[in-house]
């Protein structure tokens, strides 16, 4: 292999790693922001419901609100959770491809 | 401020429902004890001659509506009070409910929920089926917080006219009873009133009747409060109108579901005067859809015995007041005792008066069975067999003139409108579209010829055409022209085919007169002859100069089938040259 082709080959598989990083931190941020931001929200409404609506059949809508909100974050949670394997798990492909490209000979 | 609804306050709400069925009853007890005085004292003979009638008079004027007015606020506090708890029924499990706030609330989530579509809707495939579940999730918590709206507004629709007037009429009762119970009825029967008290609470009462009566009414769309407030006194201004006329409290009752009944909005330059003459204007014309409504709801069937027919004779001088078929409107005024009702005089005028206070009523519809059903029900002998009633049995026979002209009218207009060139022709188009008629019912009747053995000008030997709907709605067809004892075309000097031959509605069920029920059948005893034939004497001056002076005289049934007969001619008697003319209409009704 030509030196010149080798590095090419590592400047694309660095490029393209770092893209993919990119994008997953960005989702990960940004599920994490608007992930908090909806929770904020969702705790909001309960506050606004308390003050507007009482009785067993508010508590009940509160609680089944209260339950949703918690279900999403630990689906969020979840989702980062995938989201930062995904990220490994592309890490370590890179790294491997890397670590492959690293030990071609060049002429 | 929106509304706001509180259990504390509901049961505020019961607890003044159940207090003033209490006080009602203690009243009602009071006055008990009041009116047994003055019945012991008219019983005992304590009062008597002039001082009984001036105690009746008291009993008439103060006692009676005072009692009717305690019963029947109790009767509707406790109504409502049912209708209330069945209503708060809606607000299970909640105590508080606030329409400003929770639609804050709504408007804040929606909002909310229009931004995650816009996320979700983003191409991050990791991310984007959480905000579609969340936004999923919103859309339902949407629905079911104004669910709770929804119920906040219609408890508050149900129930906003269930207790806004009796606080008014309560403390007015209360006012009665203590006037009533600290007066004292004198030995001349008079009623002297103890000092500081006073009649005021009479007016109250008389103006709650009518509310109580015809119901709560709706907020009609565009009015502000204030026009709503001049819309019920207009209202019930009216509905004391129609009371006066005679009808009662379940047709009054029917008048207001009638106007609740999808009110229309009030236009912007429409004022509340003009609305309410509009929307009440069908009440002063027969058969239009709120005065069927208002018949209707004085059902015959509620009564027994001798109400039945006292509400029957009552629901008729209603329908001729309405008609203006009483002395008040139509003139000349029947013979001397007849004072309550007017006479037909053909004239042309007169019958436009009369068509006019018509609604758009068609000549099947099922009014006029009803009508037929409530006269024989009101007048059991007949009419010229209702000795006792002899002045309204002179209306309501000569109505059925009025009847048959304004359906002779609607065949006309129904013509009109589909390009008839003629009565026949709208006739047919008429008969066309309905596909409900009868051709075979005997025409013998409108047959006459006068004492010369000439027939009536304008007709033509045995051709008088006879069509009946129902057997009670009638058209008689004379070459291209219907005719009818009065005509809103034709004064009855030039309608004399008209007046003697002419179309008249039917009272009876259908042609019993020559039944074959049994070998001892009397025709005389039969509906059709007590109702429609046998009633010369009730008849218009007008018509009875035509056909007497005249000597106008159908054929006898066997002249009618006879060719010898002066009825008949070129060798054929009236009734088969009737047949051969009905025959020929009846291809022409066939062909399309």
């Amino acid at each position: 292999m030509k030196l010149e082709v080798k590095l090419h080959q590592q400047q694309q598989l660095q490029a393209d790693y770092e893209r993919i990083e990119a994008h997953l931190r960005k989702q990960t941020k940004e599920l994490e922001e608007v992930s908090a931001q909806l929770a904020a929200n969702d705790r909001m409404l309960v506050a606004g419901l308390q003050e507007c609506w009482q009785g067993p059949a508010a508590e009940q809508f509160i609680d089944d609100q209260r339950r949703a909100t918690r279900q999403f974050l630990q689906q969020a949670d979840e989702c980062s959770l995938a989201l930062e394997q995904e990220r490994r798990a592309k890490q370590q492909d890179f790294e491997a491809a890397w670590e492959a490209i690293s030990h071609q000979e060049v002429d | 401020m929106g509304l706001r609804w509180k259990r504390d306050e509901d049961v505020e709400i019961s607890n003044a429902f159940a207090t003033n069925i209490a006080s009602m009853q203690q009243f009602a007890q009071n006055l008990q004890t009041q009116v047994q005085n003055v019945v012991d004292a008219i019983e005992g003979g304590t009062l008597s001659g002039k001082a009984y009638n001036a105690a009746n008079e008291v009993f008439k004027e103060l006692f009676l509506p005072l009692g009717k007015a305690a019963d029947s606020l109790t009767t509707s506090l406790t109504k409502a009070s049912t209708q209330y708890l069945s209503y708060r029924e809606k607000m299970a499990g909640t105590d508080f409910l606030d329409e400003d706030a929770m639609s804050s609330n709504i408007t804040r989530l929606s909002d909310l929920n229009k931004e995650i579509d816009a996320i979700h809707k983003l191409p991050f495939k990791e991310t984007r089926h959480l905000f579609q579940d969340k936004y999923k999730q919103n859309e339902a918590t949407l629905i079911k917080l104004n669910a709770q709206l929804t119920k906040l507004r219609e408890f508050d629709q149900d129930t906003q006219n269930l207790y806004s007037t009796w606080d008014e009429e309560v403390t007015a009762i209360a006012q009665g009873v203590n006037y009533i119970t600290k007066g004292k009825v004198n030995a001349n029967g008079t009623f002297t009133p103890a000092l500081g008290t006073n009649r005021d609470w009479l007016a109250t009462l008389k103006d709650n009747e009518i509310k109580r009566i015809v119901g709560p009414l709706e907020r009609p769309k565009g009015m502000t409060a204030a026009q709503y407030r001049a819309y019920k006194k207009a209202v019930y201004k009216r509905a004391k109108e129609l009371q006066a006329r005679g009808w009662t409290d379940a047709s009054l009752a029917a008048f207001g579901v009638c106007l609740n009944y999808n009110p229309k909005k009030l236009g912007a330059k429409q004022s509340v005067a003009d609305y309410v003459k509009d929307e009440t204007a069908d009440a002063d014309k027969v058969g239009s859809g709120l005065f069927r409504a208002m018949w209707a709801a004085d059902d015959l069937k509620m009564y027994d015995g001798n109400e039945k027919a006292a509400a029957a004779i009552n629901k008729l001088q209603v329908l001729m007041r309405t008609a203006h078929m009483d002395a008040k409107h139509l003139t000349p005024k029947l013979n001397p005792g007849d004072e309550g009702y007017g006479e037909l005089d053909g004239s042309i005028a007169q019958t436009k008066m009369l068509l006019s206070h018509f609604g758009d009523i068609s000549p099947t519809s099922d009014f006029w069975n009803d009508l037929s059903e409530t006269v024989i029900t009101a007048l059991p002998s007949g009419l010229q067999g209702a000795v006792l009633n002899q002045p309204l049995a002179k209306a309501v026979n000569q109505y059925r003139y009025v009847i048959s002209a304004q359906q002779m009218q609607y065949v006309r207009d129904y013509g009109e409108k589909h390009g008839a060139a003629n009565d026949r022709e709208a006739l047919i188009k008429y008969l066309r579209s309905t596909g409900e008629y009868d051709l075979d019912e005997s025409a013998r009747l409108h047959q006459k010829k006068n004492s010369e053995d000439k027939p009536a000008p304008d007709a033509k030997k045995g051709q008088n055409l006879k069509i009946v709907q129902n057997f009670h709605s009638e058209f008689i067809l004379s070459g291209d022209h219907l005719i009818s004892e009065i005509d809103p075309e034709k004064d009855s000097d030039h309608n004399t085919n008209g007046v003697v031959n002419g179309s008249s509605f039917n009272y009876a069920e259908g042609n019993d007169y020559n039944s074959d029920k049994s070998d001892e059948w009397n025709a005389m005893h039969s509906d059709h002859y007590k109702y429609d034939m046998e009633v010369n004497d009730l008849d218009p001056i007008f018509r009875k100069n035509k056909t007497k002076l005249s000597e106008y005289k159908a054929p006898s049934s066997s002249a009618y089938n006879s060719a010898q007969s002066k009825y008949g001619e070129d060798g054929l008697s009236a009734h088969e040259i009737n047949q051969k003319t009905m025959k020929k209409f009846k291809e022409d009704l066939d062909s399309d």
